[in-house]
């Protein structure tokens, strides 16, 4: 008897008009509440994703090393003074814990140089003091597990300018004999993309040593002091400072998650439930920790202006759709619960009716909650379903990349549904439970 | 019965009579503005808010000599303040000098003007307690008194440079260039998380007096606020002022920023989109029902000879008037929430905005107007005789 009165209630021509309105009026409400969780989880990493074009935002160096001559970034020590990091073991950033999180990375070796061009026959020679930055430009690292990962300057800055074409470093062929020169540099000598230049490893005490012939491939447009400098694979620049496997610094650009108490406390005043939170959440300080462990002998320090920045917009990115998001979950919860007790209060005669026939309260509020119930779930679901068409939709005009599904709000979306639709439906019943049966059936 | 008495009249009693119906659709139509309000107050302020963020970053264009030259005259930077007075600006003259018989790069600067451009910077001063740092415009702020009593001497070495020394703030430390020496109070340990951390920094006059390049700066960074268009315009000018001097802007800067603003833009913009559209939804079906509710009241006023268009303009303006207190109410209430929002999160006070009010009112009125003509139009055209029937 129960069940069919449900069903009618639900089904029959003349009623099945206002349970589909109402079922639509939560999956209107729950659509946008499921479009708006969904962005709003996945814009710290969609967000994150773009900062990286801030650059990088962990230096490593040598741990004992001498103190570097250093502006902006660039280090003017002579080859023959202080530490370097091994080449060879740079696969193992690739191996720590979080290393999905290790968007690129590069290692620099900064060989001073003078620099001569005037290849060409009848022109007058013209040199320069600058330094060659011997990197990789998109190079294979193997980790000692087999994985290969492209990685380099070109992945890690992407908002370098280049005028002509990157240098191929996948094979040693390819890569020697070329570099890329700086702006400022490129002007002062009045070169262009072709040109010949010779380099020649520039120290004291060596009175003449022989020089590279290097092709210029391109012109490097950054702003910064990479503006001064020549870059040639790293291959180029060991062979040159007679330095094998070693560099001088490695930039590391990691995807990071803001800084808050938690991160800032000293790990070793953790418990060990603490210490493990901490090390498998994508702080920085815990990355950091992560490299310095896998790299022995390397000092890994955040580049703070660019950690910094890359936190506080992440952090404030979430906050603020993650608050707009319980805002129109809010706004939709009432709108719905608004909704289901009009539907109610539409149906007293009915429920005068019910009662005055002999129903008891609970049979009333039985038919009514289980009603709600259904159009909940339906509605939810359905919801639930637009919610991530439109959060994808928006994700791909927006970010040119999907938002994830996840389905831990499927679950949650739903019994949220259930919740409100139970709550618009349940405070009008009480009132209705008071309703003397005689006075509603006879007034109109 | 005046016209305007009925009105009244016909809205008391659709309050009196059935309060719930009529608040029901009053609250949809306010929370439907208030979301409104919120999200558009916040779409149009958001990208100059994130802008400011990205100050920590520091400097977004860095003026260079041009060619080979190392230096340019400080003349330059003089007229900068004169020009471009709100950019914080800030000179750097770099050197390689020594100190206790090893390399170091000495760079002079302002120290009134370095928290501007690295408010990020933190410094342990002498004074303070031990592990304890403070910015580094707090730190001037409480030494410009004894700072001004020594004749504007200080010294602030890099965390690397001062490890590698074993220097404490506090000590006198020697610097030389050439055949010069100076000997320079320890005013803090600097930690920037940049080459600065390598570097020691001094008084600009100290280091050009030392190096022979009186007049002389090697950069000046500039912070120029706002977007990547508004740098670029700065950049023109003083490109166009000074031939000698290079204007570079800072690419990763700016175009992060640029890309970050652009997409928040999008990703509010869309947000705002979706959540509007379903307030219009839900808005309509909630003011819809409440109309379509009262098809007995249109029956009776048909068949008492009401004419269709007083009809029709008597529950429109009803709505009108619930809807137009509803969307003043939600655009305050929606306008605190964008208020409190920006306060929470930038910590900077949302400006109050004369161009939303209208926006916020019209698609209220809009949306409410449309909600009730439409099922007004419906059901004004079925026979009073079958609507009274009853269903």
């Amino acid at each position: 008897m129960f069940w069919r009165l449900v069903r009618e209630s639900l089904w029959r021509p003349r009623n099945r008009r206002r349970a589909a309105w109402a079922a639509l009026a939560v999956a209107l409400g729950t659509a946008v509440a499921a479009a708006m969780l969904n962005v709003s989880l996945d814009v710290g990493d969609k967000v994150g994703r773009e900062l990286r074009s801030l650059g990088a935002n962990i230096v490593l160096t040598p741990a004992a090393d001498s103190l570097p001559v250093e502006i902006g970034g660039i280090d003017y020590r002579p080859v023959s003074e202080g530490a370097y990091i091994s080449e060879a073991s740079l696969g193992k950033l690739k191996e720590i814990y979080w290393r999905n999180n290790i968007i690129a990375f590069a290692p620099f070796l900064y060989v001073p140089v003078r620099m001569a061009s005037g290849l060409i026959p009848g022109l007058p020679e013209r040199e320069q003091k600058t330094t060659l930055v011997g990197t990789w430009f998109n190079h294979t690292v193997v980790t000692s597990t087999g994985d290969r990962h492209q990685t380099g300057i070109r992945p890690l800055n992407p908002t370098w300018k280049l005028e002509g074409e990157w240098i191929d470093d996948s094979s040693a062929e390819t890569a020697s004999g070329s570099c890329l020169i700086g702006r400022a540099l490129a002007e002062a000598m009045g070169l262009r993309v072709g040109d010949f230049v010779v380099v020649m490893l520039h120290a004291e005490g060596v009175e003449e040593s022989s020089g590279v012939a290097l092709q210029v491939r391109g012109i490097v447009t950054t702003g910064g002091a990479e503006d001064q400098q020549m870059f040639a694979s790293l291959a180029v620049a060991q062979s040159l400072a007679g330095v094998a496997d070693q560099v001088r610094r490695v930039q590391v650009s990691a995807l990071i998650k803001p800084e808050d108490e938690f991160s800032r406390r000293d790990p070793k005043t953790m418990t060990p439930a603490e210490y493990d939170r901490w090390y498998c959440s994508p702080y920085i300080s815990s990355i950091l920790h992560q490299i310095t462990a896998v790299l022995p002998g390397t000092a890994a320090r955040a580049i703070r202006p660019v950690a910094e920045t890359q936190g506080n917009v992440l952090g404030k990115m979430t906050f603020l759709m993650g608050m707009l998001a319980v805002l129109a979950l809010a706004a939709a919860a009432l709108s719905i619960s608004s909704l289901a007790s009009l539907a109610v209060a539409e149906r007293r005669q009915e429920i005068a009716l019910m009662k005055a026939i002999g129903a008891q309260d609970w049979l009333v509020s039985g038919l009514f909650l289980a009603e709600a119930a259904a159009q909940g779930v339906v509605g939810g679901a359905l919801g639930f379903a637009a919610g991530q068409a439109l959060a994808r939709l928006l994700g791909r005009v927006v970010f040119g990349s999907d938002v994830a599904v996840n389905w831990m709000l499927l679950p949650i979306m739903l019994l949220v549904a259930l919740a409100v639709s139970f709550a618009g439906t349940w405070l009008p019943l009480r009132r209705a439970s008071h309703y003397e049966p005689a006075a509603v059936l006879r007034g109109e | 019965m005046s016209p305007a008495r009925l009105f009244v009249r016909v809205v008391y009693k659709a309050f009196r009579v059935e309060p719930g119906r009529m608040a029901a659709s009053f609250a949809a139509l306010a929370v439907g503005a208030t979301l409104a309000s919120a999200f558009l107050n916040l779409y149009f302020d958001l990208p100059r808010k994130m802008t400011a963020e990205f100050r920590t970053l520091g400097a977004n264009l860095i003026l260079a000599p041009k060619g080979t030259n190392e230096t340019f005259p400080e003349e330059a930077y003089r007229q900068l303040a004169d020009s471009q007075p709100a950019v914080p600006r800030l000179p750097w003259l770099y050197a390689v000098g020594k100190t206790q018989g090893k390399e170091v790069i000495l760079a002079g600067t302002e120290l009134e003007r370095l928290a501007a451009l690295h408010p990020g910077w933190r410094v342990t001063a002498d004074a303070a307690p031990k592990d304890s740092s403070e910015s580094i415009g707090v730190l001037v702020a409480r030494m410009q008194p004894r700072l001004s009593g020594q004749g504007n001497r200080w010294l602030l070495a890099g965390e690397k440079a001062a490890a590698h020394f074993g220097w404490k703030a506090g000590e006198t430390v020697a610097v030389e260039y050439g055949g010069a020496t100076q000997d320079l109070p320890l005013l803090g340990v600097v930690s920037t998380g940049e080459s600065e951390d390598s570097q020691l920094l001094l008084p600009l006059p100290v280091l050009q007096e030392m190096t022979h390049r009186a007049g002389q700066l090697s950069l000046i960074a500039l912070a120029v606020p706002g977007s990547a268009e508004q740098v670029e315009t700065v950049r023109q000018q003083l490109a166009a002022q000074w031939p000698q001097v290079e204007a570079r802007p800072l690419r990763p800067v700016l175009e992060s920023e640029a890309r970050v603003i652009l997409k928040v833009r999008g990703l509010m913009f869309g947000l705002t989109a979706i959540v509007l559209g379903i307030v219009v939804l839900s808005v309509m079906t909630t003011v819809s029902g409440l109309v379509l509710d009262r098809r007995r009241d249109i029956g009776v006023m048909k068949s008492l000879g009401g004419s269709d268009r007083a009809i029709s303009l008597l529950f429109v303006a009803e709505t009108l008037s619930l809807a137009a207190f509803a969307a003043l109410l939600g655009y305050g209430i929606g306008f605190g929430l964008a208020q409190w929002a920006a306060q929470r999160i930038f910590a900077s006070a949302l400006p109050w905005r004369w161009d939303t009010l209208p926006a916020v009112v019209g698609v209220t009125l809009a949306v409410a107007f449309l909600a009730t003509a439409l099922p007004v139009y419906r059901v004004r055209r079925l026979d009073p005789a079958v609507v009274l029937r009853g269903n």
